[in-house]
């Protein structure tokens, strides 16, 4: 499994357990999401903690997920990022797609 | 300097912590952070566009200081770089009736190619800003070449058709 799920009132943490967010895991990673919101957990906040590296495959699987998420009412947002991680998303304008919260716990509490 | 890139996402890390630390210890001295972010998402994208779409084995990677711009290169053998439009795919030499053309628009980004002859484009980026509420937002979920773009101040993607070269070249003006 990519992603370690943790159960929270009203939504889960998802957090990625590998360094490296990439081509590689890309592909198990939406699976991993597409079925945590296809057994009813529609709230998911992703957590970046271990990641130090983000490629555009793996942006394209969030995005994916981040979709399919909206079409069932649900919503996807980041936590924990890193800074580089972070400017990339705000040079490529994700930072307006996705809500992103400085760490799971701030998300859990404002969500 | 020229690197030497092994087509495997298991180098990719460490290729690039090697040209990162070859562009800090001899090209730009110092602590300049966002640069080196700017460098590290550009080499990133030219790596994963060597795996996923030259069907090479390798490609090759210059980087260099050219006046006060800081440039990045690949070079590989392999399939030349076909831009697709509305769906509808063009192939090299670009007929002169093509201008410029918008390779992906979402709600954010809309990624321009232009040409500038028979075998050599630009791309840029424009920013949108998008009319749709948050649930209905349009989103491309293909980012590569807006990294690339919206990393450098110039990204141009040439050919030559006597020996099937591709360069890419992507550039940074220094302060």
């Amino acid at each position: 499994m990519l992603l370690e799920i943790k159960e929270m009132d009203k939504l889960v943490a998802a957090k990625i357990t590998e360094h490296e967010a990439n081509l590689n895991n890309a592909e198990q990673f939406k699976e991993e999401i597409f079925a945590l919101i296809d057994n009813g957990h529609l709230r998911i906040i992703i957590s970046f903690e271990k990641v130090n590296y983000v490629d555009s495959s793996f942006l394209g699987a969030m995005v994916s997920c981040l979709k399919h998420a909206l079409s069932k009412g649900g919503d996807i947002y980041l936590a924990d990022l890193q800074k580089d991680i972070y400017s990339l998303l705000v040079l490529i304008r994700m930072d307006k797609v996705f809500k992103i919260y400085k760490t799971e716990e701030e998300g859990a509490s404002s969500i | 300097m020229q690197f030497k890139f092994d087509h495997d996402t298991d180098t990719l890390v460490p290729f690039l912590l090697k040209a990162q630390q070859y562009i800090q210890d001899k090209l730009i001295p110092g602590n300049n952070e966002e640069l080196l972010n700017k460098c590290k998402f550009i080499i990133t994208e030219f790596c994963i566009n060597g795996i996923k779409h030259s069907g090479e084995r390798q490609s090759f990677f210059d980087i260099y200081l050219d006046n006060r711009r800081l440039v990045i290169e690949k070079k590989d053998h392999g399939s030349p770089f076909r831009p697709k439009a509305y769906n509808k795919q063009m192939t090299l030499p670009l007929a002169e009736t093509v201008d410029t053309i918008i390779l992906m628009e979402d709600d954010y980004n809309r990624l321009n190619m232009q040409r500038i002859d028979e075998y050599s484009v630009r791309f840029y980026v424009e920013n949108i800003h998008s009319a749709h509420t948050y649930k209905q937002q349009v989103i491309n979920e293909h980012f590569g070449l807006i990294i690339i773009c919206c990393s450098s101040d110039s990204f141009i993607y040439r050919h030559h058709a006597h020996d099937g070269l591709n360069i890419f070249t992507a550039s940074i003006q220094l302060l």
